[in-house]
């Protein structure tokens, strides 16, 4: 972990771009579970920074200036996995919430449980449940 | 690269909205950081307090048999468990919500008006302000509650 600024920041933060960072901060929240620890917006109100957090892991988000979404390019190029204690449930929220899902948990025979699914611009994000218990 | 005009920052709590709201007002001498930048005057300052309500001043105590400080903001809002605003006395306005989100209260703070400071004191007052004051009083309660 890095210390700075009053925050704490696992050593690895992906950053994602988004064409609408509000709406992603939104559904981040509903389907994945995420909750929202900065942001900070220029005077006109534009997003500038967000930072999001699960379970001490830090998404940065952003919206950069002409961004295409994978949705729009129709191609992911990087993927998020993310270790967590109850896939089951987090899957029928995410189910609820309508992301983009690949299939049910399913156990995996590399140790974890396990699903796939899209966020409302396209980036690939994987959900997985060590099968031996908690993810921490 | 200029500095942002507004900066929020999020915790979560283990204390019902009043607690939380409470601590932070109550027991602000007790999270917040002595340091050479943390006050106008920190050779003189012994405590730093509220003065509840509305037109309350936040104080940087210099006496506390007198009372003698120096106001460091103004209070405009004050809803115990709910909602905090102060304006400083760089003319920036800092707002605390409490929400209860099941066992946990959200607390967010938003400074707002960094883009009327120079550039060269945007960024100091901004992490003074909010990200730095949230997380002392974060850690505070993360340590009163597993006490």
């Amino acid at each position: 972990m890095t210390h700075y600024g009053g925050l704490e920041f696992p050593t690895l933060c992906p950053y994602l771009y988004y064409e609408d960072t509000a709406k992603a901060m939104e559904f981040l929240e509903r389907a994945f579970g995420f909750r929202e620890r900065l942001v900070s917006k220029d005077d006109d109100g534009t997003l500038r920074h967000v930072e999001m957090e699960r379970g001490g892991g830090v998404v940065m988000m952003g919206s950069p200036s002409d961004h295409k979404s994978p949705k729009r390019l129709g191609q992911v190029t990087v993927g998020i996995y993310i270790h967590v204690d109850d896939v089951d449930k987090l899957y029928e929220q995410a189910k609820e919430a309508g992301a983009d899902l690949d299939g049910a948990p399913a156990d995996q025979a590399y140790g974890v449980r396990s699903f796939g699914a899209r966020d409302l611009e396209g980036h690939q994000w994987w959900f997985a449940q060590p099968l031996s218990g908690s993810s921490s | 690269m200029s500095q942002p005009a507004l900066v929020r920052v999020t915790v979560y709590v283990a204390v019902d909205s009043v607690t939380a709201f409470e601590v932070f007002t109550e027991e602000i001498d007790a999270w917040y950081l002595r340091g050479p930048h943390h006050f106008f005057d920190p050779a003189r300052a012994v405590a730093i307090r509220f003065e509840p309500g509305v037109g309350g001043r936040l104080l940087e105590v210099y006496n506390e048999a007198t009372g003698e400080g120096r106001e460091m903001a103004r209070v405009t809002v004050w809803e115990p468990g709910a909602r905090l605003v102060l304006r400083d006395t760089r003319d920036t306005e800092i707002d605390v919500t409490f929400e209860a989100r099941g066992d946990e209260t959200k607390v967010t703070l938003e400074h707002r008006g960094l883009e009327r400071l120079p550039a060269a004191e945007a960024e100091s007052h901004a992490r003074l302000g909010g990200r730095v004051l949230i997380a002392w009083f974060s850690d505070y309660m993360r340590e009163r509650t597993s006490a």
